[in-house]
């Protein structure tokens, strides 16, 4: 019984803290090629190409860029794209 | 060299381009490319479940890339006059297989890297100063590279 109720208590907790807009964040690696990584924002967002070139900069030099941002579970299915192809991707709560 | 099919065709003229090519695989795996899918989503948070819902996912994916690389080289390979004095042969990447291709051979230079750590920019005389595996490991990196350009130049949309 009691543990029924902090599951419970739990999952209400989590449901609110998935709520509100994400923050898709790609991290730089010594590795993916430039021109690869402007092609997968282009195919994975469909951003035109001096956006996704733009983007792709970001990363190189700053060493991670925000490339999206929305709900949670959009945020989570684009994440899971871009590490398809091998980039570093995560999750941050939009601020 | 780009095919008309759109695809890429790689003239082997010595045991050791074949050598090359049969070492994409090993060198994914031997550097822990199984390990590959939990590096890539290191930061993902644990509401995700990223652990239990898309890492085994990402990891037969992965894994497909590299059996169909090893494929295709083993094909090729078995295509030559095994009575030949000549080990000429050609490997070629079909545009439908030229992501799988990519992918494979990223895994192989982000093992190599992760293993030897290389760098930005090796320079040649930093490479005569490596030990004999790291050297070679460098050579094949670069090769990978080559091949990479080449497919995202002329195979990938």
């Amino acid at each position: 019984m009691q543990s029924g109720v902090t599951i419970t208590e739990t999952k209400e907790k989590t449901s609110t803290e998935l709520e509100g807009t994400w923050d898709v964040v790609v991290f730089d690696d010594p590795v993916n090629l430039m021109g690869y990584v402007t092609k997968v924002f282009e195919k994975v967002f469909g951003y035109p190409r001096e956006r996704a070139e733009h983007l792709m900069m970001t990363v190189h030099l700053d060493g991670k860029a925000l490339v999206w941002t929305g709900t949670r579970e959009r945020a989570e299915l684009y994440a899971q794209q871009l590490q398809s192809y091998q980039l570093q991707a995560s999750l941050e709560k939009a601020g | 060299m780009p095919t008309l099919e759109g695809g890429l065709r790689i003239d082997v003229e010595t045991a050791t381009d074949w050598l090359v090519l049969e070492q994409i695989a090993p060198d994914a795996l031997q550097g822990g490319s199984e390990k590959l899918p939990s590096r890539l989503s290191a930061l993902m948070d644990d509401e995700s479940e990223w652990d239990e819902m898309v890492i085994p996912e990402l990891k037969e994916f992965f894994n497909g890339q590299l059996r169909k690389v090893a494929d295709t080289v083993q094909a090729a390979q078995s295509k030559g006059d095994p009575e030949a004095e000549s080990p000429e042969g050609e490997v070629f990447i079909e545009r439908e297989d030229g992501l799988e291709w990519y992918g494979a051979l990223n895994q192989a230079r982000l093992a190599l890297e992760s293993r030897y750590q290389f760098g930005p920019a090796q320079e040649v005389s930093e490479l005569e100063a490596f030990p004999a595996p790291k050297r070679s490991a460098f050579i094949r990196s670069q090769f990978y590279c080559a091949l990479q350009s080449l497919l995202l130049e002329h195979v990938l949309e």
